[in-house]
């Protein structure tokens, strides 16, 4: 292993039309390993656009995107939630009527014992199996504080609360990158401190690499470690937060041109 | 302006229902030798008229009603229950053998039934119940079932025992290759497509008479055996029969009560079986795909094979089902396979409450005791039918018994 391995997630030239409609055009960067990068811009620049065409619910119409070197634009959605790339969603979606532990359950599906016979003659692999689901899915709950509303319908929880589920049924799966769409929407200052604490912990605890699309400009400034700007679909810049901050067409595309 | 409003909306209702009910209880044919007249009999369109107005009127107060009770009925069995859960499923299971000694052999024979039912709607509930497919088209795999052990049965002389996984694979196989090309298509289109498949199975076994006999159907099934033990008066194969065996009296009620305990037993093991199922990973994606097909794909779990495991588990059920049916009746042909036979067995998962199994086999005894038990209304079935859906959806659209949260139970100390 060398020190400039490849990069985590490598997205190449990736443009995504729907019709005579250029979402994204032209988008490319990479991530390392265990880094912070938030992508910004203002409504309709393509974020959520490049988050689907990366997790695989649109297939980008050019470029391509590598995860750890294999090529992910054509996969189907759930092999690249396989290969270790999970979202989160602008519009939280929890299985609402199921419990929260339910919610850490599922999501742990791939690692569990999925074999008819094991599962109906309850065999000693299978009982193994569900209880490390068990475990890691209390661990879960312990770490994002969720505990005492472990046997509650996801869908009753606090908006908060839901936030937190959503991520702790990501992580639950295991994955090396996490998407996040808009983690402190509709969250309060304090929870949004604390969301801010929540993510770096992820990364130094879990080693997950973590891209966050986000309007909250202090969470941004203060957590992300690089910042992808993108405009009407086009990357307009890239760059650590001190410099994004001063970046003239980062301005000009937020507050307009007659403002500079 | 309320009651203004309330009482145009049933004015309007009565006005339907006087357009409806001329052309159907005003007016009688009488057909004579030689005579085909028209007979007026406008009494009964004014009752209806009336009795229509009425309660539309009082709908509203009808509802409110309701609530109450909907209120009560929610908590009181779920805490009787879950206390003594062991003790009282072992006595009523207890009973359950108990009773068909005790009972005519009519009463023994109506519950055999009913349990094919359960059995169905147990296992139409994996499919509509727990993991969302509409499935319209049930039956043909009740069929696919039946016709597996006739044919089995009748060309090569293959044992009901032998033939019962046999029949659940071959429905599962149907199910499987239905399910493949079918499952991409979502909510009214699934339930579209599987209403055709129901209806190219049983034209199929009607013009396939090669084979299947066609309308005459299939007779002299052979019946179940007791280990080898037959319940006729004469072995037909010059071996023993049962009472012959144990040394007692010849009774055609012994065949009875065998076919309800082996009836029961199906509904246990059934029972058993999916109850597992809906706590392995496998049910739990079920549910998960019900709730967000989007989410699960973003977990990693493929819907597609999810949504197939479903299917074929859940059909295998109308299998075993159809396999115990051609048993029973030792006859089978097209007609016992019409699409009514499907919109039953969905009505018993949307009555008992969907994804809720004490309130499926409630809802099952219910759907084929009660139409025995009022055969004086037998014209009228479908009427009461159609009557007991409305009002269910009105006061209680989650189903009798409203499934509970199978919880995981952990410490919230």
């Amino acid at each position: 292993m060398t020190t400039n391995a490849v990069a985590l997630l490598s997205v190449e030239n990736v443009g995504m039309q729907f019709g005579g409609l250029t979402a994204l055009e032209a988008v490319s960067f990479s991530l390392n390993e265990k880094k912070i990068v938030a992508v910004i811009g203002p409504n309709g620049a393509g974020k959520t656009t490049l988050f689907n065409c990366l997790s695989g619910f649109y297939q980008p119409t050019t470029g391509r995107v590598m995860l750890d070197g294999r090529a992910i634009d054509k996969l189907p959605s759930h092999e690249i939630a396989r290969a270790g790339l999970v979202r989160t969603f602008q519009n939280i979606r929890l299985f609402k009527q199921m419990t929260v532990m339910e919610n850490l359950l599922v999501a742990q599906f791939t690692r569990s014992d999925n074999r008819l016979w094991a599962g109906l003659l309850n065999n000693r692999h299978y009982r193994e199996k569900e209880e490390t689901v068990k475990r890691e899915a209390i661990y879960w709950l312990e770490r994002m504080e969720l505990t005492p509303f472990a046997n509650r319908e996801a869908g009753n929880l606090a908006y908060g609360q839901q936030r937190r589920l959503e991520i702790a049924r990501c992580m639950a799966t295991a994955p090396r990158l996490l998407l996040l769409d808009e983690p402190a929407a509709g969250l309060n200052p304090n929870e949004t401190v604390a969301l801010c604490q929540l993510i770096s912990d992820l990364r130094n605890d879990h080693g997950v690499t973590i891209l966050l699309i986000e309007h909250d400009m202090s969470l941004v400034m203060e957590i992300s470690e690089e910042i992808l700007v993108l405009d009407r679909g086009r990357p307009i810049a890239w760059g650590v937060p001190a410099a994004i901050r001063e970046d003239r067409a980062v301005i000009s595309a937020y507050l307009g041109e007659e403002c500079l | 302006m309320i009651v203004r409003q309330q009482i145009i909306a049933a004015l309007m209702a009565a006005l339907v229902t006087l357009v409806l009910a001329i052309p159907i209880v005003g007016v009688h044919i009488i057909s004579e030798p030689g005579v085909i007249a028209l007979s007026w009999d406008g009494w009964k369109v004014m009752v209806a008229v009336v009795v229509v107005f009425i309660v539309q009127l009082l709908k509203s107060y009808f509802i409110k009603s309701a609530v109450i009770f909907n209120y009560k009925a929610k908590f009181a069995p779920g805490l009787l229950i879950e206390k003594n859960r062991k003790l009282i499923i072992s006595l009523v299971i207890l009973f359950a053998i108990v009773w068909p000694f005790y009972a005519s052999r009519g009463d023994v024979d109506i519950v055999t039934l009913a349990f094919i039912y359960v059995m169905m709607g147990l296992g139409l509930n994996i499919v509509v119940g727990f993991a969302g497919l509409l499935d319209l088209g049930y039956v043909a795999f009740y069929a696919v079932g039946a016709y597996s052990y006739a044919l089995l049965s009748q060309y090569f002389g293959i044992s009901f025992w032998i033939c019962l996984p046999i029949s659940g694979a071959i429905a599962a196989l149907f199910g499987y290759l239905l399910g493949f090309p079918v499952l991409r298509l979502r909510g009214d289109y699934l339930a579209i497509v599987t209403l055709g498949f129901g209806e190219i199975i049983r034209l199929l076994l009607n013009n396939m008479d090669s084979l299947t006999g066609g309308p005459d159907g299939i007779g002299n099934i052979a019946k179940p055996t007791l280990f080898g033990l037959q319940f006729e008066r004469q072995s037909s194969d010059g071996g023993l029969t049962f009472h012959q065996f144990f040394g007692l009296p010849y009774s055609s009620g012994d065949k009875t009560i065998f076919l309800y305990l082996l009836a029961l037993l199906l509904v246990l093991l059934s029972l058993l079986v999916i109850n597992r199922l809906i706590r392995m990973p496998v049910g739990r994606a079920w549910e998960a795909l019900r709730e967000d097909e989007i989410a699960c794909r973003s977990l990693g779990l493929n819907p597609m094979h999810i949504k197939l495991s479903a299917f074929t588990l859940g059909v295998s059920f109308a299998g075993f089902a159809g396999c115990f049916f051609a048993a029973r009746q030792g006859f089978i042909n097209p007609e016992s396979f019409t699409f009514i036979e499907s919109a039953i067995v969905l009505a018993i998962v949307v009555l008992g409450g969907m994804g809720s199994q004490l309130g499926i086999i409630l809802a099952a005894l219910a759907m084929t005791i009660l139409p025995e038990i009022a055969r004086e209304f037998d014209q009228y079935r479908m009427l009461l039918f159609g009557m007991v859906m409305v009002l269910m959806m009105i006061w209680r659209p989650q189903g009798l018994l409203p499934s509970q949260r199978h919880i995981i139970k952990i410490e919230t100390s």
